[in-house]
């Protein structure tokens, strides 16, 4: 380098500025982050054309599209049937056909129809659990942990007492606002049930022992029937949450509970997605970063439980009823709650006292810090398709059981509930647990 | 034994995650420091870095083995900073001058300042051509490495190194004069 760029890079060498420290750390991080991302992208299997292959029926079923004058097809079609004549006697010595069941099947108005002959592994009396280990009938979409069982409070004759004034918690008349806590978290102790539908036992969980039993015509055991998991699973998958927000929190909804006029029905719904949200999205890449707590306000909820369990009184602080659920799975939550002491206490601006708050917590992918959304629980919402449904399908979950606090409701009221809050059913879940309650409801008549 | 850029690059273009994050950290203050070279402005050179960084897993794809990773790696931030002028263009009646020094005077001292004054100068004489070419030059690299960058021929680009000579000459002749 002679003389005239030496000097200019002398001086360019003495005017080039340090990288910043904070932007190189932060382009090498983007750098990786978008490497990995990448990776991912490209170790996922291409989608495949759903066209089928082309065989040599192909080039047949082309050639009888192709001729459509009337002497064509009647060739055609003597030749094929001349064909069929001499092939089909020997045929039928030589290939046996099982004997197929006899299946008395309902329609959808949920009237015995003359018994028919149907054929094929979901309506044989070969459908086992086994048989749905191995071909399950539904992606997985997270587990469901089932609270402890505890002796049920007599609590709807006895309130509980206002818990003491303590500290600034306090509201304007001396009221605390202490709340009950229930978690949805994995911190479940050890000794509770875990009724988890991973896919490995996806054929012994709740849903599909319930309907291999009614597709055999067989009214369920009422000890198969898990309340929570009939919910989560005909209830979540198509939810979906607003994500024109930065981030999205849960959906609470609370409606009359449609088999006792004395509580009332909180529905809480959470997806996550992968899509739209930026960087705050819930997509995490595990499970462990999502968390869900639930919190009562005991001055307006004197007990509370999920559906299905016992409810209990808000000063027994157990951790009850927990579910996870990953980044593109939704969950489905129905606790039922029973008034507390029945005073609206006004919180400013005419707002009334919450019934409870819900907390997500959550870690964004590759962030170093958790982040939480509260939402109230408010009274008595707007009419809500997916919380009618949710308690159309937990109502249809307690008949299955026999519970007594379903003895005044009937299948009628469930199947009506479901149909009039099926929605738009995107995934046909909710119909086919509208097909389940007419078999049901067919079986227990 | 370190190993090379070329073995880190390969690696990376198969999917090591530790061999591209390697490979960045090596080069990125040298990176930064063209890009300081290409835009004559700190800012700039932060922001045509992090588009650098945010392409470059994509672009990785495109690396051949025969090629030193230095190349492959300049030849994406010139295209970088082709790419960001064009956008700059598009919506803003893009200010041909080069350098923002109000913000990147790092020294007080006179000397410094009246260095600074006349590269701003002496750069805004010279055509986008010949500063890319310049930047890629001053970086030690040879006219056939930077011809390969640009996607020029090695003629073009010492035609261009002497053309910029001519007018850095020219500059300092009127200032003597002055």
């Amino acid at each position: 380098m002679n003389d005239d760029l030496g000097d200019l890079k002398a001086t360019f060498d003495a005017v080039t500025p340090q990288a910043d420290a904070a932007r190189r750390a932060e382009n090498l991080a983007l750098a990786e982050r978008n490497f990995r991302d990448l990776q991912r992208v490209q170790s996922q299997e291409r989608p495949k054309s759903a066209r089928p292959l082309k065989q040599f029926s192909t080039g047949i079923r082309a050639a009888l599209t192709s001729l459509s004058s009337k002497k064509a097809l009647t060739t055609t079609t003597a030749v094929i049937a001349g064909g069929f004549l001499l092939i089909m006697p020997q045929m039928q010595d030589s290939i046996s056909l099982p004997p197929s069941p006899q299946i008395t099947t309902l329609d959808f108005d949920g009237e015995v129809t003359e018994p028919q002959i149907e054929s094929g592994p979901m309506l044989t009396d070969d459908l086992t659990p086994d048989l749905l280990q191995r071909e399950p009938l539904t992606e997985p979409f997270g587990e469901v942990l089932r609270g402890p069982v505890v002796e049920p409070p007599e609590l709807q004759a006895d309130k509980p007492e206002r818990f003491a004034p303590e500290g600034d918690d306090q509201l304007g008349d001396g009221v605390p606002m202490r709340f009950a806590t229930t978690s949805a978290d994995m911190a479940v102790p050890e000794n509770e049930a875990l009724a988890s539908l991973s896919a490995t036992d996806l054929g012994q969980s709740s849903y599909a022992l319930v309907r291999a039993a009614l597709m055999r015509g067989e009214l369920p055991p009422p000890d198969a029937v898990h309340v929570a998991e009939m919910v989560s699973h005909f209830a979540a998958d198509s939810i979906v949450i607003d994500t024109t927000g930065p981030v999205t929190g849960p959906i609470i909804r609370t409606i009359q509970t449609p088999w006792n006029a004395n509580t009332s029905l909180v529905h809480i719904t959470v997806q996550g997605r992968e899509e739209s949200l930026g960087v705050n999205t819930l997509a995490g890449e595990s499970s462990d970063n999502i968390r869900l707590e639930v919190m009562f306000n005991p001055v307006q909820v004197a007990a509370f439980g999920r559906v299905g369990d016992d409810m209990r009184s808000l000063d027994d602080s157990d951790r009850v009823g927990a579910a996870s659920f990953d980044a593109e799975q939704g969950i489905s939550v129905l606790y039922e709650i029973s008034p507390g002491v029945g005073r609206l206490i006004e919180t400013g601006a005419g707002q009334p006292d919450p019934l409870g708050q819900v907390v997500l917590h959550f870690r964004v992918p590759d962030g170093d810090r958790d982040h939480e959304i509260e939402t109230p629980i408010i009274g008595q919402s707007r009419s809500n398709t997916d919380a009618f449904f949710a308690a159309a399908v937990a109502g249809f979950a307690l008949l299955l059981r026999e519970d007594p606090s379903v003895a005044g409701w009937s299948y009628d009221e469930a199947i009506s509930l479901a149909e009039a809050n099926r929605g738009a059913d995107p995934f046909g879940h909710r119909t086919e647990a509208l097909q389940l309650m007419r078999l049901a409801q067919g079986l227990a008549e | 034994m370190i190993t090379s850029d070329e073995d880190l690059a390969a690696a990376a273009a198969m999917g090591d995650a530790d061999a591209f994050a390697s490979l960045l950290e090596r080069h990125y203050d040298r990176l930064f420091g063209l890009c300081f070279r290409l835009t004559g402005s700190r800012s700039e050179a932060e922001d045509l870095t992090q588009d650098i960084c945010a392409a470059l897993p994509t672009k990785l794809s495109g690396y051949a083995r025969r090629a030193k990773v230095t190349t492959w790696l300049y030849r994406v931030a010139v295209n970088a900073a082709h790419d960001r002028r064009r956008k700059r263009a598009s919506y803003v009646r893009a200010r041909d001058g080069w350098g923002a020094w109000e913000v990147n005077r790092k020294a007080s001292d006179e000397a410094t300042n009246a260095q600074i004054d006349w590269l701003t100068h002496a750069m805004n004489q010279l055509s986008t051509d010949l500063r890319d070419t310049l930047a890629l030059i001053l970086d030690d690299m040879t006219h056939a490495e930077a011809a390969d960058i640009i996607g020029v021929s090695e003629g073009t680009v010492s035609w261009r190194v002497s053309e910029a000579k001519k007018r850095l000459r020219e500059i300092k002749e009127k200032e003597d004069v002055a």
